[in-house]
């Protein structure tokens, strides 16, 4: 198959994909309890004023209805609006996926060199000290639940040391340096986890590159580790780098919410959240949706890279 | 020292807001239909009442200098204070309270005033009696009345007759500050409104930070983030109490939480055995182990120790596990109970929860827990799909009212919507009729003197405490005025300098 | 070479030794509200939490609850992604593409939704918790066994099978399985550690166990917020002991695959 009928093959598979996924949260989301003139209005809330909210919000109309009208909206580009906020769904979904996009790629920036360099390194020195330190250092550092760091990255950078602010969000105007210096404390957690996983993966592929019998010619014949590194390690590690980074971002955009949640950051998984919660399906389906298309679209792109970065891969 | 310059504010050059941390409103701020906390905070900023609710529970002018009732308290009249300007520059007028009190009292709108509203006062009840009168034609007696449009009923600011669905637009209302912008999900910035009726506003201006958990607040605080906690818990925030950078403002409240027992089905149908429950908390070491001291023990009805005609000759139930075993042999269940205690993930409640089924474990009732979101232990709030209202044994949070009829109606009447024991007493509800119509201080103290009694001996549900309402600060910041159900008003609050 | 345990043996059967004995420590969890959050001592070693129960004996009867949902929720995990990855793997064509999107759409479902979902509708309780878990996990399982199935279908010895004229089940059973199950042993271990971790964000969001579980990810979902006033041990001990529990299967893991391997 050519890398362009590759391309359109898969896109049109992603298509499908996301079309499951909105089936899937649109079936599921008729099982919660409650609706969303209750949520709206709360539990003690009269029973006549929650059926008015429905009918005005339009929420008590039959599944299927909503369903097709939902489709039909979306196909014509209209996201519908929210139950909650009673605004177009759109700028919402948008202003809070910004939100994690910046935040992804910081933890991106801050996780991926360390790791790379930290699994090469154990996969090096494989059975060694070194290697021991990185791989149950990694592992313990992937288990800790992120609430847990990220409150103790705010008492100690953010309280006691004061070196670093705690809230995500810069004051409105700031420049570049500011809203990173907001920023570093959040990405954080989601690094350290990242971190963790990543170089015990990595070490595992290098590890694996290194005991094939090319590379081991290679390094029976002399050749310098730099370039064993740089011509023969990277290319292997790499097509597993993208594809384990592409599975990685439902939970970098998707799967933040506790770190959202404590660094006054609200992007989109709080945003998923809160509308689940506060039965806004609209808002709920555009988000999860827009999320499921970030991540369809990553793994076609991490495949085609893959594809291109070894071209025998089928 | 500079104490005194400090409250100039017109002396410093531009002066940092004041920055106040509280939970995210989800969803639009409409004074029609609001219902969190957070939400009628941001109404309270540039909103105002006919009347405010004191510390004390007493009420105040607010929008309206004077109010009276006829002798069966069914007509009430209000005079409105003269040259209040809502931020568009239209002068307040008896129209603008019309077209609000209509709008909060129609059952075909989404009104959350409803419920306080319901068989009070109906669309039509309200009229202009002159540009600056109001007469309220109430659809029974109630002395409390003046209340349900007092900054109690946190829907009821009053807003210019002409705008209903748009106000999260500009926040329009007659208070002393103005809306500069609102960021759903992040904050909101208001500015000092210089015309206002009260005179000068201390802040230059005010920024709300929001966050979707305590947690962060608390820290936010301790950071310097921020200047004020609008409203916390103490469960999770001891430190608070006692750290030197804070200060904790402490007012007391009819908050709550509210065990039911089913007294229609057994187990729990027997009033011996809901008895035989009550008696086996240890309430004062619940009060210091629970809450470290931030509360009221309660006695096991909504009549809270704050209502001026709570009787607190009324004797304290106390703990004595060997009276709860007695009254459990008595009703039969010697041989012990097994019983599902449903409750939400809210607060203090799952450790309250854990508490009981321990006390309860001691006299031979075995609790099984199950602590659920609380959108599923609310489910439709309708009996038979609620398990709030459908379960034999239930743990359910009560916010704070400044007056109990409200919750003594709809949570113990027998036609009730919030009557999750399902307690039918036609001698509760004559006395309950009793209470809300009850005209003179003293009518309406016998009257709470006997459901008080009633309901110790039925014992429908238990209320093992009332907790205070908490506002945190940073150590100089001065002139926080907050009411316990969560307004905080700020025209006098700033940071004194160092 | 000989087998013999190692470290991770030992902190494994530590904490299955834990979790049999959990309810002999029963009579230390009892809640005193007169010393809550007493910070650590000699009559309590790891402090008391917010009810005044001693964090040691909640943290070591935490062990029964990680040992009933955790390994269940993997195994889950296991059957379904196993099944549908293999089927996809060796299948390929229309069962492949259908099965392919279908763990798209559930890997790009995040999982807030799929826990709000499932145990707001169900209600909290132990099987939920381990459905959506196992759910959750499945595929990411499914991917990596279709993954090795479709590597190991096109080797020489499954077409030789198959030439001898094997039945499909028996390939997949008595050749395939054997290759691929290190692989799937590696994600099986990685997956039993996420597993916990996974119960205590859940935790975090309301979605966990119900009190009063010692179970470890609830109860640090329950007392991380005491840190920020100082009483640390109440989350600190719990943390600790996932760490090692996962820590522990990791190398118990790697041995069994270094050492113990057919």
């Amino acid at each position: 198959m050519s890398g362009l009928r590759f391309a359109a093959w898969r896109v049109v598979l992603g298509l499908i994909t996301l079309w499951l996924l909105s089936v899937i949260v649109f079936a599921a989301a008729r099982v919660l309890p409650g609706d969303v003139g209750r949520a709206i209005l709360g539990p003690l809330a009269d029973a006549r004023a929650v059926a008015a909210l429905d009918h005005a919000l339009g929420a008590d109309r039959g599944a299927l209805a909503s369903y097709i009208e939902w489709s039909r909206g979306l196909l014509q580009g209209d996201f519908g609006v929210s139950y909650a906020y009673r605004t177009p769904v759109a700028p919402l979904v948008a202003v809070a996926l910004g939100r994690s996009l910046r935040l992804a790629c910081l933890i991106l920036a801050v996780a991926v060199p360390p790791a790379l360099a930290a699994g090469l390194t154990a996969a090096h020195f494989a059975g060694g000290r070194i290697d021991r330190l990185l791989t149950l250092g990694g592992l313990a550092l992937t288990v800790v639940p992120e609430f847990v760091t990220a409150i103790l990255a705010m008492l100690v950078f953010g309280i006691a040391l004061r070196w670093l602010p705690i809230s995500a969000e810069p004051p409105p105007g700031a420049g570049a340096g500011t809203w990173l210096r907001h920023l570093i404390l959040p990405a954080l957690p989601g690094a350290v986890a990242l971190f963790g996983y990543l170089a015990r993966t990595l070490r595992e592929a290098s590890l694996a590159a290194l005991q094939s019998d090319y590379l081991r010619a290679a390094i029976l014949k002399g050749l310098a580790w730099p370039a064993i590194l740089v011509r023969h390690l990277l290319p292997n590690v790499l097509p597993l780098l993208l594809t384990v980074l592409a599975a990685q971002l439902s939970y970098l955009l998707g799967g933040l919410v506790v770190v959202e949640t404590l660094f006054r950051y609200p992007g989109i998984g709080l945003l998923i959240l809160s509308a689940g919660r506060a039965h806004d399906f609209p808002l709920l389906q555009a988000s999860v949706l827009v999320l499921g298309a970030f991540v369809v679209a990553a793994s076609l792109a991490a495949d085609l890279a893959v594809r291109w970065l070894t071209p025998r891969a089928a | 020292m500079l104490r005194g310059a400090a409250a100039l504010p017109l002396a410093a050059a531009p002066e940092r807001p004041l920055r106040i941390a509280c939970d995210m409103p989800v969803g639009r701020i409409d004074p029609l239909t609001v219902s969190q906390t957070s939400g009628l905070l941001m109404l309270a900023q540039t909103g105002e009442f006919l009347l405010r609710v004191a510390p004390d529970g007493s009420l105040r002018p607010m929008l309206a200098v004077h109010w009276e009732s006829n002798e069966d308290a069914t007509l009430w009249r209000f005079r409105l204070r003269p040259g209040v300007r809502f931020h568009d520059g239209t002068v307040l007028n008896a129209g603008d309270v019309v077209a609000t009190m209509d709008r909060l009292s129609d059952p075909a709108q989404a009104s959350n005033a409803l419920s306080v509203f319901r068989s009070v006062l109906s669309p039509g009840g309200t009229r202009a009696a002159g540009p600056l009168a109001v007469e309220f034609r109430l659809d029974a007696p109630d002395g409390h009345f003046p209340y349900a449009v007092s900054s109690d009923n946190y829907n009821a600011i009053i807003l210019p007759a002409g705008r209903a669905g748009d106000w999260e637009a500009d926040f329009i209302g007659t208070g002393p500050f103005r809306l500069a912008h609102y960021t759903p999900t992040l904050g909101a910035r208001f500015e000092r409104n210089p015309d206002w009726w009260g005179g000068a506003v201390r802040p230059a201006a005010t920024e709300f930070l929001f966050f979707a958990d305590q947690q962060p607040q608390i820290l936010a605080l301790l950071g310097d983030e921020a200047d004020i906690v609008a409203q916390f818990v103490v469960s999770g925030a001891r430190g608070l109490l006692d750290d030197p950078a804070c200060h904790v403002i402490r007012l007391p409240s009819a908050a709550h939480r509210q065990i039911h027992m089913r007294t229609d089905r057994p187990p729990f149908a027997d009033a011996r055995v809901r008895r035989a429950v009550a008696l086996s908390l240890d309430r004062p070491a619940i009060l210091s182990g629970l809450l470290y001291g931030q509360g009221v023990l309660g006695n096991d009805s909504p009549c809270a120790p704050i209502y001026p005609e709570t009787d607190l000759a009324v004797p304290q139930r106390a703990a004595n596990p060997g009276a709860a075993r007695r009254l459990l042999a008595e009703a039969g269940q010697a041989g012990g109970i097994a019983a599902t205690l449903v409750t939400e993930r809210l607060q203090e409640i799952p450790d309250l929860a854990v508490i009981v089924q321990q006390a309860c474990a001691a006299i031979g009732i075995a609790l099984e827990i199950r602590v659920e979101d609380p959108a599923l232990y609310y489910g439709t709030a309708q009996r038979g799909s609620s398990d709030w209202l459908d379960s034999d044994f239930g743990i359910t949070d009560y916010g704070h009212r400044a007056v109990p009829d409200v919750l003594l109606q709809a949570g113990f009447a027998s036609n009730g919507a919030w009557n999750a024991a399902h307690f039918r007493d036609p001698r509760c509800d004559s006395l309950i009729a009793a209470y809300r119509a009850a005209r003179t201080a003293a009518a309406r103290r016998a009257a709470s003197r006997a459901i008080q009694e009633l309901l110790l001996a039925q014992t429908p549900v238990i209320i093992p405490y009332f907790f205070d309402f908490l506002v945190a600060t940073r150590r100089d910041v001065t002139g926080v005025s907050a009411s316990a159900i969560g307004q905080l008003f700020l025209a006098g609050a700033g940071r004194s300098a160092a | 070479m000989r087998w013999r345990p190692g470290p991770g043996l030992g902190l494994v059967l530590f904490w299955l030794a834990a979790a049999l004995l959990a309810p002999a420590f029963l009579p230390w969890t009892r809640l005193d509200l007169h010393r809550v959050l007493a910070p650590p001592s000699l009559a309590h070693w790891c402090g008391t939490d917010q009810l005044g129960r001693d964090v040691l004996a909640r943290t070591l009867a935490g062990a029964r609850p990680i040992f009933e949902t955790a390994p269940a929720a993997t195994l889950i995990a296991l059957l379904l992604g196993g099944s549908a990855g293999t089927i996809a793997g060796y299948r390929g064509g229309m069962a492949d593409a259908a099965i392919g999107r279908l763990i798209d759409a559930l890997l790009a479902l995040p999982l807030i939704v799929l826990a709000l979902f499932a145990l707001t509708a169900l209600g909290p309780s132990q099987p939920a918790l381990v459905a959506v878990i196992g759910l959750a996990f499945a595929p990411l399982i499914a991917r990596t066994v279709r993954a090795a199935v479709l590597a190991e279908r096109r080797l020489d010895y499954v077409t030789l099978a198959q030439l001898r004229g094997e039945g499909s089940l028996y390939i997949l059973a008595r050749e395939i399985l054997p290759n691929i199950a290190p692989a799937i042993l590696v994600e099986a271990t990685v997956r039993l550690g996420y597993a916990v971790f996974t119960a205590a964000s859940l935790g975090f969001l309301g979605f966990g166990l119900s009190p009063p579980s010692p179970d470890w990810g609830l109860t640090i979902s329950e007392t991380y917020g005491l840190m920020a006033g100082g009483a640390w041990w109440p989350a600190t001990f719990p943390a600790l002991a996932t760490a090692s529990l996962v820590i522990g299967v990791h190398l118990a893991a790697e041995r069994w695959r270094a050492q113990g391997r057919p």
